[in-house]
């Protein structure tokens, strides 16, 4: 049969979110067409299964980091001082490493900036 | 100037602004940041909400407009794919954590945030406003800041979508 209702005022319908004339309108619908008072019940049931099911409680850790303005505990490090010191070895290791390979990473910049140019000459000439 | 203390903000909102962001961001990490960002904001705003105004509310937009700038980060988008809610890591608030809890009803914990997974952010946020707080379309509009006919597609595609989902896993 020919439905004379849109699909999504089933769903407004179901909410009460319709003018009286256009509920009229599928509920007079809905009293011949089988097909519409299933596909009623089936986005009832998806609503009822929402209700139930999507409400979350906040995790404990995060009420006490709202109410004490404090940064999130699982990705925060332990003290400021083991931060300071975690960032100091990274640097130093960085240091090191830069120290011994410096011939290497200037010939791999180099190479790099040789690329970079290239394709920036190719583009300026339309190749 | 608003009466509202930050605790009673807190307990007001709390739960419902973490429902909301979990629904938005699709995974527990990212809805944790999520709501601490919003709450802080609106903390730090308090002075400037009025008390005839719903904190609820309030605090949804704030939460909207905070995820609606983190998702310009491809590089978030990406890290949301890797890391889906677990089922099995939180409850409703209605139920109890209990060793009783049947097996039947993790694995319909799953099938069902398998099913809201494949729907859009939007989708699901509108639907968080619209069944857990039962608000009214005009309302969810203002909230969201969409035309009210947007408002009305939206719960249809979810509820149709969610719909379609969750009959295909019960078939299965």
């Amino acid at each position: 049969m020919t439905h004379e209702i849109e699909a999504e005022e089933l769903s407004a319908y179901l909410d009460g979110e319709l003018t009286p004339k256009k509920k009229a309108g599928v509920d007079r619908h809905l009293e011949a067409c089988a097909e519409c008072r299933d596909r009623l019940e089936s986005l009832r049931k998806a609503s009822a299964r929402f209700r139930a099911e999507a409400a979350r409680k906040a995790p404990e850790s995060l009420r006490e980091a709202v109410l004490g303005g404090a940064p999130k505990a699982e990705a925060a490090p332990s003290s400021p001082l083991g931060f300071a010191l975690a960032l100091a070895v990274l640097l130093l290791v960085l240091l090191g490493v830069g120290k011994l390979f410096k011939p290497q990473i200037s010939q791999v910049f180099n190479q790099v900036m040789a690329m970079v140019s290239g394709a920036a000459q190719s583009v300026g000439s339309g190749n | 100037m608003s009466k509202l203390s930050a605790e009673e903000l807190v307990r007001l909102t709390l739960d419902r602004a973490y429902t909301l962001a979990l629904r938005l961001t699709g995974n527990e990490a990212d809805a944790w940041d999520l709501t601490q960002d919003a709450l802080l904001k609106a903390i730090s705003g308090l002075d400037g909400f009025r008390d005839e105004a719903d904190p609820r509310t309030w605090v949804y937009r704030i939460t909207l407009n905070a995820w609606k700038n983190q998702v310009g980060s491809r590089l978030w988008k990406w890290w949301r794919r890797l890391a889906p809610i677990d089922p099995a890591s939180g409850d409703p608030p209605s139920r109890e954590d209990s060793p009783e809890r049947s097996l039947d009803a993790k694995e319909r914990a799953r099938e069902f945030e398998a099913a809201l997974s494949g729907l859009d952010p939007e989708d699901r946020a509108t639907l968080v406003l619209r069944e857990l707080d039962g608000m009214r379309y005009a309302d969810i509009a203002r909230t969201m800041d969409v035309p009210i006919g947007t408002v009305k597609s939206r719960l249809y595609r979810a509820r149709a979508a969610l719909a379609r989902l969750l009959e295909k896993y019960d078939d299965a």
